[in-house]
């Protein structure tokens, strides 16, 4: 199961850093790319592929109770603005992938906070994205749910990585296309700045200035066991 | 459960594994809450040129794609044998070639030759999607057959799918055998001997030539069309006769499950190959396989797209 974990959040990780298809475990091979042999088994089929190391550069950024305390941050600052708005007017969109587990544990936090119950949805944004064909893989479509009307609503969205801003750029046109929300805030669990948009985060967990040759990337606990902050030099 | 598309065409289901047909009915899956929605439409196509090259006459097939390009906001050219230049006598491929020229990016193809999406796959930079060819391939009939299978039954694996009729020049036989045989469905196809030759078992499905056997396990009857133009040659003495062996009748469904789900990829003639009774009874998923047809066509024409260089 362990090895099975691993190889999801390196898969992830492989996919964010933009190399998906040169690191896919290929049936046929064992994939060898470093000088330590103890890293995961992973187990496709009947062969067996084995995943050393990163090859590229990569570090850790940020910690367990560290994004804990700024996902409390972001709550907090949630709970202020809307203290005077009805429950029912408000929701969280989490933005597949990253922004879905940050969605569910706000809502979590706020509920702690103030007893307060949130609806929560999820977004994918593929099919909205400006840059079908130009990127090297297509992105795999996740779920949309969003159970609720968000006419009128003070729509919270949430995604754990703000850079260029097209993400949301992205997802704001997706919810226009469910409904005219009364508000859009966004909330960004970490800050890595690189605008590319005139897109601003009203609620910041983490803000950090990592260098254009970096990729920010998160685990979360709820898929690979750990909450890890880490960023990755691009190839 | 990441999985990278990768090819620039769709021919057949033949040329795709198991993973690649998975991830096409999963991405029809959230393509299919797009035509749920009040905005019925995604940018995911923008400024996408799609040309539908029907050169054998269709009017479903076609009319499902138009409108799942329409979806996905694509710039669509339609063109069909009677007005183009092969009157005129231009080549297949010159044709192509010249819509190429015009920066047009995928060509969703219909085409009476079997292997000619093949041909054009290779010679062509554009995205190729099949919508029929010959007697060989219509892949995304099949998908659609599939994606209704395993919405209404939960699985593909383990079912017993019976296709019945005239297998011999059915192209929805091949590619739904294709198909279920690598999703692991147990195939059988049935209807008289000189429509459903021994040949098939090679490919791995069960051939039978009556139809309460074949049908008494089924949990997916998929009925083919008697392609009425094809009765002059003898493959069966009368339509009557056909129907009577081998058409669904309400009196059938007193020796099937009562689960069975009843498709039929249409146009329908009721009373051949199927009685209005059955046609329009509870068991028939007809009109649903229609609603995933554009589901399923979206998500082709999206992940070939994608994988555009």
């Amino acid at each position: 199961m362990k090895s099975q974990l691993e190889y999801s959040a390196f898969r992830r990780y492989c996919k964010k850093a933009g190399f998906a298809r040169a690191f896919r475990p290929r049936m046929d091979t064992h994939i060898s790319c470093g000088p330590d042999p103890g890293g995961a088994a992973i187990t496709t089929g009947q062969e067996t592929t084995r995943m050393n190391d990163y090859e590229t550069e990569h570090e850790t950024m940020f910690e367990g109770d560290c994004i804990t305390e700024a996902i409390e941050k972001i709550s907090e600052a949630i709970c202020e603005h809307i203290a005077n708005d009805p429950p029912e007017s408000v929701a969280l969109i989490g933005i597949q992938a990253g922004g879905v587990p940050l969605a569910k544990r706000i809502a979590r936090c706020i509920r702690e906070r103030t007893g307060r119950e949130t609806d929560v949805g999820t977004l994918d944004i593929s099919m909205y994205r400006d840059d079908i064909g130009k990127r090297k893989t297509l992105p795999m479509i996740r779920e949309t749910v969003i159970p609720f009307d968000i006419n009128d609503k003070i729509i919270i969205l949430a995604d754990d990585v703000l850079q260029s801003g097209r993400s949301v750029r992205a997802a704001l046109d997706a919810l226009t296309d469910f409904g005219r929300p009364g508000q859009i805030r966004l909330a960004a669990l970490i800050d890595r700045g690189g605008r590319e948009f005139p897109i601003h985060a009203d609620y910041v967990g983490m803000k950090v200035s990592v260098g254009p040759e970096w990729r920010v990337c998160m685990d979360w606990a709820e898929c690979s066991g750990t909450d890890c902050v880490f960023k990755v030099k691009k190839q | 459960m990441d999985f990278q598309w990768t090819k620039k065409d769709l021919l057949s289901l033949y040329d795709l594994s198991r993973d690649e047909i998975l991830h096409i009915l999963n991405t029809a899956e959230e393509f299919k809450k797009v035509s749920q929605r009040n905005v019925k439409k995604v940018p995911a196509l923008r400024g996408r040129t799609v040309v539908n090259l029907f050169v054998e006459p269709s009017t479903r097939t076609r009319v499902s794609f138009e409108l799942a390009e329409q979806r996905l906001s694509a710039d669509i050219i339609n063109m069909n044998a009677d007005v183009s230049s092969f009157r005129k006598g231009e080549t297949l491929l010159d044709t192509l070639k010249n819509i190429q020229a015009l920066q047009a990016d995928i060509v969703v193809i219909r085409h009476q030759a079997t292997g000619a999406p093949n041909f054009l796959a290779r010679e062509l930079n554009m995205g190729v999607v099949n919508a029929g060819d010959g007697a060989h391939s219509h892949p995304t009939q099949a998908l659609l057959d599939i994606f209704t299978m395993r919405e209404k039954k939960g699985r593909i694996e383990g079912l017993n799918v019976v296709i019945v009729g005239d297998i011999l020049h059915s192209r929805v036989a091949r590619s739904n055998a294709w198909g279920l045989i690598k999703l692991g469905a147990n195939v059988t196809f049935a209807g008289p001997a000189t429509l459903v030759p021994r040949e098939f078992e090679k490919i791995g499905v069960r051939v039978c030539h009556n139809l309460k056997d074949a049908l008494a396990d089924a949990d997916v009857i998929n009925l083919l069309r008697i392609q009425l133009e094809r009765q002059q040659r003898g493959y069966f003495p009368s339509l009557g006769e056909y129907s009577r062996f081998f058409g669904i009748h309400p009196e059938t469904l007193r020796y099937i499950k009562r689960d069975a789900l009843i498709m039929h990829p249409g146009p329908i003639n009721r009373g051949v190959e199927i009685d209005s009774a059955v046609a329009d009874g509870p068991q028939s998923v007809i009109l649903e396989q229609v609603t995933n047809g554009l589901a399923v066509r979206m998500a082709v024409l999206f992940l070939v797209a994608g994988a555009l260089k």
